[in-house]
């Protein structure tokens, strides 16, 4: 690494005004359109290229840089203030920001799930800057089996999430995985489960599934629950987490940083698998996992710090080897391109002066979402003192108009509100709805992965166990899935003896 | 409905789904360029599920269903589900007289279905939320929502 041009790089940026402009204006967009349902990082990147185009190149991408990192953070302000994540990286940030909100505890969640960002950001740039080519060699060593192996990983977070049975959340994965059979195959191209309906042969797209999870559901459970009577409001005391409750959580932030920055390296893995990932294993390796799905910060730590760590750890791929590590890189990587460069290999050998200041601005970016985060906190935590008679007809409409938005289609609409029913429903009878989100995102890559390896091995599979990664893979698999089945006994037996333990004292009173 | 019973009937609706599920993706053996064929994954699923789901018969017999804490409200899902019909109203309107004027009704009902009783609240939010969201959609994000002429803004 040439340290004399990484200086000046960072100096290119960091000392010129204007890019810092340029950085608040990308991440207060990507706030924006992160916060909003339906509407993702990677449309507020696609959509706010144009506006790069007459500004500096360097400029340019730090704006994008801004809106890419502001749109995964804004997911989590509308996961954890109505339960419906403005992007499918907050989808775990929810799973305890939304049980905080109703313990009037949004501001501190979002000022967790702030800093947890920040530190993840500052993580996943930091690690691109300075590992970006080792990390990008082992990426490239994954193939159709490694790849199998990790959605096997990943969907054993399903243990995490399952709520108060593990069979119910494993059939509701199952379930899961069953909609992601829906539309075309993957693999040959044979249209399956579409009865005659055009609009399912792209399958279920994932947008209004997300939407109509966690939005309509909540939706439905806002209007069951309506009752006439008035409004009170409610008292909020403190925005910022206290400093103890910070120290206590920085261990978890950065180990769900890395976590991140790892997975999002790996081209094909989102930010989303990043987080339920470091979520599982926040949940794993706490002393208190019984915690986590009722209000836990750890949970948003983990997740937020981990979605963010991503968006460094997706750079990698893309910078490095011209393989976007997502969706999101994928549309940068366009935009690299219209501005002139073509990441790979030959970007760091012949354009070192875009190289360094990406880095810089990658750096720059977090620290002005930590001062926009923070300094907005109080008023996005105000929203959950809006009126519920006033705001679930808002929430109606936002989620109406985000499963819209995707492909302007209203089947999407009809679509995302007859999953939040089957979900409204699912709640009633004691099934969690994450299993269903974790299948939908790593169901086609599993199913795809799954094939072609057999392909590869002409159905021997043995291809799964002789491979170092894959092997690795499935060995913690086990190791997790024993432990944490472990732990969720042994806390299931204490909450059990803590209920009887209350129950009998109110007998003797 | 008793959580018994409503596990023991999720677990018979669930095995009759991935039964079809069975059966539908039969149809596609064959049909891929290699012998790992389009069935085959929804057909492990479908085994999978099948499987799972006789144990949560069998969990319910065995009177090891899990509590859920809500009890069924009928009263409230009836509100559910009028507010679903007049979305999908809503939707029919939002074609034929445009996103804008469309949303400032579907806002007014909403709040007045679910006893906002002050009429100026119901007015002003109506207006102001719909015209904010119109503006951020349409002029910001660039997003066509539908106008009153039956067509797309592009």
């Amino acid at each position: 690494m040439n340290y004399e041009l990484l200086a000046s790089g960072f100096a290119e940026v960091l000392l010129n005004p204007y890019n810092f402009l340029f950085i608040f204006i990308g991440v207060t967009s990507g706030i924006v359109v992160g916060a909003l349902p339906g509407l993702t990082a990677t449309m507020g990147v696609a959509l706010l290229i144009p506006f790069t185009f007459g500004l500096p190149t360097i400029q340019g991408l730090v704006m994008l840089l801004g809106i890419f990192s502001g749109g995964i953070y804004g997911g989590s302000i509308s996961g954890i203030l109505i339960r419906t994540p403005g992007t499918p990286a907050a989808a775990a940030t929810l799973l305890d920001g939304y049980p905080l909100s109703k313990q009037g505890k949004a501001g501190p969640a979002i000022g967790i799930a702030t800093i947890s960002s920040f530190t993840g950001g500052i993580m996943g740039a930091l690690i691109m800057t300075f590992l970006s080519p080792q990390i990008a060699r082992i990426g490239l060593r994954f193939g159709p089996p490694e790849f199998f192996a990790l959605a096997i990983f990943g969907l054993t977070m399903i243990i995490s999430i399952s709520g108060k049975s593990m069979l119910k959340g494993f059939m509701a994965a199952l379930f899961g995985l069953l909609i992601t059979t829906i539309g075309f195959d993957p693999i040959s191209g044979v249209p399956r489960f579409y009865f005659g309906n055009r609009d399912l042969l792209g399958g279920i797209t994932f947008i209004p599934a997300l939407i109509g999870l966690f939005g309509f559901a909540q939706v439905f459970r806002n209007i069951e629950k309506m009752r006439s009577n008035s409004y009170k409001k409610a008292v909020m005391k403190k925005i910022l987490p206290r400093r103890k409750e910070l120290f206590r959580l920085l261990p978890t932030m950065f180990k769900s940083g890395f976590i991140g920055t790892f997975v999002g390296s790996i081209p094909g893995c989102g930010c989303d698998i990043a987080a339920f990932i470091a979520y599982g294993e926040a949940k794993r390796s706490s002393k208190h996992p019984e915690r986590f799905g009722k209000g836990e910060m750890k949970g948003v730590a983990a997740a937020e710090s981990a979605n963010n760590g991503a968006t460094g750890g997706a750079m990698i791929p893309m910078l490095t080897l011209g393989i976007p590590g997502d969706a999101v890189t994928a549309v940068l990587l366009g935009a690299l391109t219209i501005h002139g460069f073509q990441p790979g290999p030959l970007l760091f050998r012949d354009h070192l002066d875009i190289v360094y200041p990406i880095f810089a601005g990658m750096i720059a970016v977090q620290f002005v979402m930590l001062i926009v985060g923070l300094s907005a906190a109080r008023l996005f935590a105000k929203l959950i003192d809006v009126d519920p008679k006033v705001l679930t007809p808002i929430i109606f409409l936002l989620c109406i108009v985000g499963s819209f938005s995707m492909r302007f289609s209203f089947f999407d609409v009809g679509l995302a509100i007859v999953i939040g029913i089957i979900a409204y429903f699912m709640e009633y009878y004691d099934f969690s709805v994450s299993p269903i989100l974790l299948a939908l995102i790593l169901g086609p890559m599993a199913e795809q992965n799954l094939i072609r390896s057999l392909m590869i091995s002409k159905g021997d599979i043995s291809i799964f166990f002789t491979r170092p990664i894959t092997v690795a893979f499935f060995l913690i698999t086990l190791l997790i899935s024993i432990s944490s089945y472990i732990r969720m006994k042994k806390s299931q037996k204490r909450e059990m003896e803590n209920i009887k333990n209350n129950s009998d004292l109110l007998k003797e009173m | 409905m008793n959580i018994k019973k409503a596990d023991i009937n999720t677990g018979i609706g669930l095995c009759v789904l991935s039964v079809l599920v069975w059966i539908y993706a039969e149809q596609y053996r064959g049909k891929g360029a290699s012998e790992y064929g389009p069935h085959l994954f929804p057909q492990f699923i479908a085994i999978c599920l099948f499987a799972c789901a006789v144990i949560l018969i069998i969990n319910a017999i065995r009177n090891k269903s899990t509590v859920p804490e809500d009890q069924i409200n009928i009263k409230g899902m009836l509100r559910v589900g009028a507010a679903i019909f007049i979305c999908f109203i809503y939707i029919v309107i939002m074609q034929l007289i445009g996103f804008l004027v469309a949303t400032i009704i579907f806002l007014f009902v909403m709040m007045s279905f679910v006893h906002q009783k002050k009429l100026t609240t119901r007015i002003i939010v109506s207006f102001v939320v719909a015209g904010s969201v119109f503006l951020i959609f349409s002029y910001f994000l660039k997003i066509p929502l539908p106008e009153a002429d039956f067509t797309f803004r592009y």
